[in-house]
């Protein structure tokens, strides 16, 4: 009996500890080299479409607006777009090879993910398979974008976010950073059909779904693609070529030249159903190619509208994040105006303090990045001093050595106090702290917050008035230079370089998602904010085909390139060229908010109350008082 | 005989229209349907990916100078039809047929056919039109 029970444990052990089950094999072998097949859609694909024809396409008044404004040439004009690689809502139909790879898991041999490459792609797309959650919504933006798949019988489905902004077709109809692209592979050999699904809450009204046909092509290598970027304004000023609403001659250029009625041309959900039939065999096509007047009138319009009329949310900060950025470099997100660390063995320097009432999350964030931080690096420099005061302090708690302050903007020196009054707040030099630095911005910066009576823990205790500025000395490992911005935001704004880390706080000058909160009273202006935008790029290297290399950190949003701030910069001249035509007409600023000249932006910028409003009202007025 | 014509204009076709895989959409960037004729002076040739640029000085008759922007094929493209670095050199005196900008007073120009002027020596994408 006793042994009987003793066989029933061991067989219930023998088989509790069998091992798991290999995992079962792909439905599909997607991998090897595919080759597209040129079908359907020749002229877009080819030549690339007309001007203006948006056919197909379930666009809204934002999205036409934007393109019936758009000059192709800015692609050959701006050096961050000649290199622009494709997104996955666009890539299908860019004639590239592709291959696809399986990442294997040398200890588990599973499946972890698929890696594509094209041709003209940057990096490669990583498919991850293994359930990993997206990364933060602070986390920067990339062509390739954040990838999931699973099978879903035998189609494999890709998910991706966490896009740049890019287009969905080569005349100006762009999709938003906010898009998501969904893609399903479907293999019937040799041929694999690609159907790709971008959701775009700010351009797109519905789904736009597309296809793409791709042959297997065992033999085909794909070919390097060294793409070099020109400076073709080499001597001139960076310039942003686009038409002013309502002055674009080719918009009926597809309808004329193919017969087809302008309604039909002009996209929309409504012409994409054969319901649509019906109405458009009434319609005439164009009798000549002419410059049209187009009215915007969708719901889009009110985006702008709409943000103003929510209820201003009250600042929630309980989600703050610490991420890292590059190099010793981290962003603590969440906390109102973005806060940036340098941390290492000389202790931390931290760019703003964010607003005061998250200043607990924040110093708990800073205790974060501290456990975080990895053992001192090596000397890497023949310098005397190369590191011999990294090497010899390992900070048992962290050490907050000083703050730069950006602006005067509350969300970013909100927490001065706080984090001064803390006891992680350990000054490097003199004993005395009245004489070492604490917080330093551009005087300008202090002369307002003096003026403005903030309390004094809140106000910079150093000062600095010179176009360029550099701490004393190397901190950890690296020099950390301050740029003053003149007539930017404001006419104290500073942006901070951490030249090891290659990694520069921007501070409100750019800010991923939102308007800059220009403001004219303190000394802000359009011009000087673009200004500050071009010597932000211009000090600024990515790393291949328009993206990674330098890191920028928005005074709000999420981890930024040179190329995100190229759009932004692009963004702001565009808006500022529409608003001095409407200036230079005479308008009043009723008028040229009533024209909405930053319609197409508002789904992607204007998103918060009063800040629509707010931005025109800053550059109209910069640029009256310019004009003075 | 009877498949001798239709043969003809396949062949037409296909030679008459290089593949350029275009990054951006030359045919929306350039207005295809208008041809001008630039005559100036090399002053830089970049054959790289995705597109190559020529630039081209032109001298007005005032004496001051305009630069021209000539976008072509990608390097791999010309290479494969003999143009090389060596093909076109700086401070050659050259005729370009090209198709202007779409873009109000821009001074790019899309490459159609180039000619040295002082030997001959040109490359087009016509049919025939390769290096002679």
């Amino acid at each position: 009996m006793r042994m009987r029970t003793a066989g029933v444990v061991i067989l219930l052990a023998v088989l509790a500890i069998r091992p798991a089950p290999a995992q079962e094999n792909s439905p599909i072998d997607l991998t090897g080299t595919w080759r597209w097949i040129n079908h359907e859609d020749e002229r877009d694909r080819n030549p690339g479409a007309f001007p203006g024809d948006y056919r197909g396409l379930p666009l809204n008044d934002a999205a036409r607006m934007r393109a019936d404004t758009y000059d192709e040439e800015v692609n050959t004009t701006s050096s961050l777009l000649q290199c622009r690689p494709r997104t996955p809502g666009y890539q299908p139909k860019g004639l590239d090879p592709m291959r696809i790879d399986k990442i294997i898991d040398p200890l588990t041999r599973q499946l972890v993910a698929y890696r594509i490459s094209y041709e003209k792609t940057a990096g490669e797309r990583v498919i991850w398979l293994d359930g990993r959650p997206a990364p933060s919504q602070y986390a920067l933006h990339s062509w390739e974008g954040f990838s999931t798949g699973k099978f879903r019988g035998d189609t494999f489905e890709i998910t991706t976010t966490h896009l740049k902004e890019s287009y969905v077709r080569r005349n100006g109809v762009a999709t938003s950073f906010r898009a998501t692209v969904i893609e399903h592979m479907s293999l019937e050999e040799p041929y694999l059909e690609v159907t790709f699904t971008v959701i775009d809450p700010d351009y797109l009204t519905e789904p736009l779904v597309r296809s793409a046909t791709y042959m297997r092509a065992p033999t085909l290598q794909l070919p390097p693609y060294p793409c070099q970027p020109e400076e073709n304004q080499a001597g001139e000023k960076y310039r942003v070529p686009h038409y002013l609403p309502g002055e674009n001659p080719y918009l009926t250029e597809s309808g004329f030249k193919y017969k087809t009625p302008q309604e039909g041309v002009r996209g929309g959900a409504d012409s994409l159903y054969p319901e649509w039939r019906a109405r458009g065999v009434t319609l005439a096509p164009p009798a000549t190619q002419s410059t049209i007047k187009p009215v915007y009138t969708d719901a889009s319009t009110h985006f702008a509208e709409r943000a103003d009329a929510s209820r201003p949310r009250t600042p929630v900060y309980d989600k703050v994040e610490a991420l890292h950025v590059a190099g010793n470099v981290y962003l603590i997100a969440g906390a109102g105006g973005n806060i940036v660390v340098s941390a290492g063995g000389d202790g931390m320097v931290m760019v703003d303090s964010g607003a005061a009432a998250a200043s607990d999350r924040v110093l708990a964030a800073v205790r974060e990045i501290h456990l975080a931080l990895r053992p001192p690096e090596m000397p890497e420099s023949a310098s005397p001093f190369g590191n011999t005061w990294q090497t010899t302090h390992a900070l048992p708690e962290p050490m907050i050595r000083m703050i730069i302050n950006t602006s005067s903007n509350p969300d970013h020196v909100g927490g001065n106090a706080n984090v001064r009054m803390s006891p992680l707040f350990r000054l490097l030099g003199y004993r005395d702290p009245s004489l070492s630095l604490q917080v330093l911005a551009h005087a300008a910066v202090q002369r307002r917050m003096v003026e403005s009576k903030a309390p004094s823990p809140l106000v910079p205790t150093d000062t600095y008035l010179s176009d360029t500025y550099t701490l004393y000395r190397f901190f950890n490992n690296q020099a950390v230079q301050i740029f003053h911005m003149p007539r930017a935001i404001t006419d104290g704004d500073s942006v901070v370089w951490f030249r090891r880390s290659d990694a520069i706080a921007a501070g409100d000058v750019y800010n991923s998602d939102i308007y800059p909160p220009i403001d004219v009273d303190k000394g802000g202006s359009v011009n000087g904010e673009i200004d500050a935008l071009n010597r932000l790029t211009g000090m600024s290297v990515t790393e291949f085909m328009s993206q990674g290399g330098t890191m920028i950190i928005p005074g709000h949003g999420w981890i930024s390139d040179a190329a995100d701030v190229g759009y932004y910069r692009d963004m702001l001249m565009v808006i500022r060229d529409r608003i001095q035509a409407m200036v230079d007409k005479g308008m009043t600023l009723a008028q040229v908010k009533t024209a909405k000249p930053t319609m197409d932006y508002d789904p992607e910028y204007g998103r918060e109350p009063g800040v629509t409003s707010r931005f025109v009202e800053a550059v109209y007025r910069s640029l009256k008082e310019k004009k003075k | 005989m009877k498949r001798a014509p239709v043969a003809l204009v396949v062949a037409a076709v296909l030679l008459s229209s290089v593949p350029i895989h275009a990054h951006h959409s030359f045919g929306g960037t350039y207005d295809v349907s208008k041809v001008i004729t630039i005559k100036g002076k090399m002053v830089q040739v970049t054959l790289r990916a995705p597109h190559s640029f020529l630039y081209v000085e032109v001298e007005d008759a005032g004496g001051s100078a305009k630069q021209w922007v000539i976008e072509g094929a990608t390097a791999a493209q010309f290479a494969r039809q003999g143009i090389d670095k060596d093909a076109f050199k700086i401070g050659d005196p050259v005729e370009v047929v090209a198709n202007p900008s779409r873009s109000p007073n821009s001074t790019h120009a899309r490459l159609i056919k180039i000619t040295r002027t002082t030997d001959g020596k040109s490359w087009g994408t016509g049919t025939g039109e390769t290096v002679n």
